[in-house]
């Protein structure tokens, strides 16, 4: 049980595409039962695939029974992003990934999606309205430290989404979604809108430490949405130190909508906006949780990121955020700890943020001694 | 058009058929792959100011392919919409849309990036941002300072940088379309929808009014494939080549000898696979 790692890119890697990396993860030739099959992507160029549908590494060989343990897509460390797009390894479809199909797909068993930076903005605007789509066959999985970003247009008949999944999958499964920054997912003809909407899912549910901005529906009754889940009596959602904001449509503004009264829902220190409706923000959830650990209501200028002008976003916080030390202790789980920046907050010794950002006075302030301003 | 394609089946459907093409790449996309290499910022150095200089390759390749351009004014960034030629300022106080930029935070975590493309003096920094979409518009221009700047010529980038390990495991083949004038013809590129459907899966039509959580179910994870076993002399290789991991095939070919993309290319629907 070895960990075999691939490097993805178009100079000199293993392969040149993420859809050729997971074409191969049933190959016997480099994967044994019980391998974790690692693809880390290099920063050459722009990853252009329009959609990649993960579901290899079962029966590896031809061998019945013989599965990946884990399948891991990743960025080699030189190739990450800095928290802003644009920054390292970009995944950017020069064409549509087919109506709700999703840029990426997951549909098996053991999957990590880490550290890439996928913006919707495709040549296509009338198709690629998914950005994960979690499928028939996914069962744990885990997609941290991401950023997510820029879809517009007007994709058909169903409304623009980042990470949507119609899927029950088993009551044990975990699915961790860890320190993402979503931002900009705009709607711009009768639809609404949604960041992440996870509903029919049944099993363990771990949304914590994403930051969420901008999110618009259009047209009267489409609503735009955060975060949606636990439709199911079953679903133990688990909903902690986010930060929905800028939620915009003429309808309903979800920001936090936990659809079964039954559902387990364990939150704590989320933040939602001054644009949430009372009744689906960080307090309430749809369901007069009355979580007195939410903050509701909240301006931006009281988040404070450091830039959300289009084409130049970047959803840190700065030192004068609420969100600052306001964010619960959650552990290392599922790599919770790791923030959008690679700091690890558990090890540091950190007093949590809200966000996916973790404010360090010291790093975040200083370090560029050559910046002037000159008014 | 060039395409990966997969050799031996990982199981039943949905999971990859023998031949099915696992990607397709447009000219378009080869080229932008080409260019992005060639316009990295690890092969651009830093002025003493720790930014990069203006009006090298690397800016002007920036500038080609994004949509935005800002620059610090002091406190204050202007923003220029590359295509409309709009320009507004943006500061801490928000604007009319409730945009707002701290310059020097901003400014600060870029420059810590040994990959960052901002440039200019100190007080006056340019960066751009949100790649444009419109590859046919940005690509040729992108290329003209390429070729401008470097010793790089755009036709000396024509092929996807395939890997050995690509080339052992799946075939790579190249195809084209023809125009015809009466009885003869001249091969073309392919591009657009031709290209795009060739790598996406097949699947069952969408309801009239799906709800927002909706997700097609993939019938096949690829609607088209290569019956390379049928393909030798098409392909120039036999199938055993083909088929066998630890040799390297590479089956593309110059333009005026490759074949037609419906000698090389089937949709299962069509062919009654599905």
């Amino acid at each position: 049980m070895a960990t075999v790692t691939k490097s993805i890119g178009t100079s000199s890697r293993d392969y040149s595409t993420i859809s050729a990396w997971e074409a191969d993860l049933n190959s016997g030739s480099i994967y044994s039962n019980g391998d974790t099959a690692v693809g880390e992507m290099y920063a050459d160029s722009t990853f252009t695939g329009a959609t990649t549908t993960i579901d290899g590494g079962s029966a590896i060989g031809g061998s019945s029974g013989h599965d990946l343990a884990l399948v891991k897509l990743t960025v080699h460390e030189d190739s990450r992003h800095d928290g802003t797009a644009e920054s390292g390894a970009l995944l950017k479809p020069t064409s549509g990934s087919g109506h709700n199909v999703g840029i990426i797909k997951i549909a098996v068993d053991n999957v990590t999606i880490e550290w890439l930076d996928i913006s919707m903005d495709s040549l296509d605007s009338t198709n690629t309205n998914r950005c994960f789509s979690l499928d028939s066959g996914v069962g744990d999985c885990t997609l941290r430290n991401m950023l997510l970003h820029d879809k517009g247009g007007n994709p058909g008949s169903s409304g623009p989404g980042v990470i949507i999944s119609s899927q029950a999958a088993g009551t044990s499964d975990n699915w961790y979604f860890l320190n993402n920054i979503i931002y900009s997912i705009i709607e711009t003809n009768n639809d609404s809108c949604s960041a992440i909407n996870c509903r029919a899912f049944q099993g363990n549910l771990y949304i914590y430490n994403n930051t969420i901005y901008l999110i618009q529906a259009n047209g009267s009754s489409k609503d735009s949405v955060g975060m949606r889940f636990g439709n199911s009596a079953n679903t133990t959602a688990n909903i902690k130190n986010n930060i929905v904001s800028n939620l915009i449509s003429s309808d309903k503004k979800y920001g936090y909508w936990i659809d079964n009264g039954s559902a387990t829902l364990n939150s704590a220190n989320n933040l939602s906006d001054n644009t949430v409706d009372s009744a689906y923000s960080a307090e309430d959830f749809g369901r007069s949780a009355n979580d007195s650990t939410g903050l509701t209501g909240k301006t931006l200028a009281e988040i404070s990121f450091v830039s959300t002008s289009a084409g130049s976003e970047d959803l840190h916080i700065d030192e004068d955020s609420d969100c600052v030390d306001a964010g619960a202790d959650l552990g290392t789980t599922g790599g919770v700890e790791i923030d959008i920046n690679g700091r690890n907050r558990d090890s540091n010794g950190d007093t949590w943020d809200i966000g996916a950002h973790e404010f360090v006075a010291d790093a975040d302030t200083t370090g560029a001694a050559f910046i002037m301003f000159v008014d | 058009m060039e395409l990966i394609v997969k050799i031996k089946s990982d199981g039943a459907n949905p999971r990859y058929q023998d031949g099915d093409v696992v990607d397709a790449m447009s000219l378009d996309r080869i080229y932008l792959a080409h260019a992005e290499m060639i316009c990295h910022p690890n092969n651009f150095g830093f002025n003493t100011n720790g930014t990069r200089d203006l009006n090298t390759l690397l800016e002007k390749f920036q500038q080609a392919t994004h949509t935005y351009k800002f620059q610090r004014v002091g406190k204050r960034v202007r923003r220029t919409n590359l295509i409309t030629g709009e320009e507004d300022m943006i500061g801490k106080t928000p604007n009319e849309n409730g945009e707002t930029i701290d310059v020097y935070r901003y400014l600060v975590r870029r420059l810590k990036s040994p990959r960052h493309k901002i440039f200019g003096p100190s007080g006056g920094e340019v960066w751009y941002g949100k790649m444009r979409s419109d590859a046919e518009v940005f690509i040729p221009v992108a290329w003209n300072h390429i070729e401008t700047e470097s010793d790089n010529l755009q036709s000396g980038h024509n092929s996807w940088p395939f890997t050995d390990l690509e080339k052992r495991h799946f075939i790579c083949i190249n195809t084209s379309g023809r125009n015809y004038d009466g009885d003869s013809f001249t091969r073309v590129e392919l591009s657009g929808d031709t290209v795009t459907t060739r790598a996406l899966p097949a699947v069952e039509d969408p309801p009239e009014d799906p709800s927002e959580d909706y997700s097609p179910v993939i019938l096949a994870k690829r609607k088209w494939f290569v019956p390379y076993w049928d393909l030798s002399t098409e392909l120039g290789s036999s199938v055993d080549d083909l088929r066998n991991p630890d040799h390297m095939c590479d089956c593309r070919k110059a333009m005026d000898e490759r074949e037609h993309i419906d000698v090389l290319t089937y949709d299962k629907v069509s062919e009654g696979v599905l």
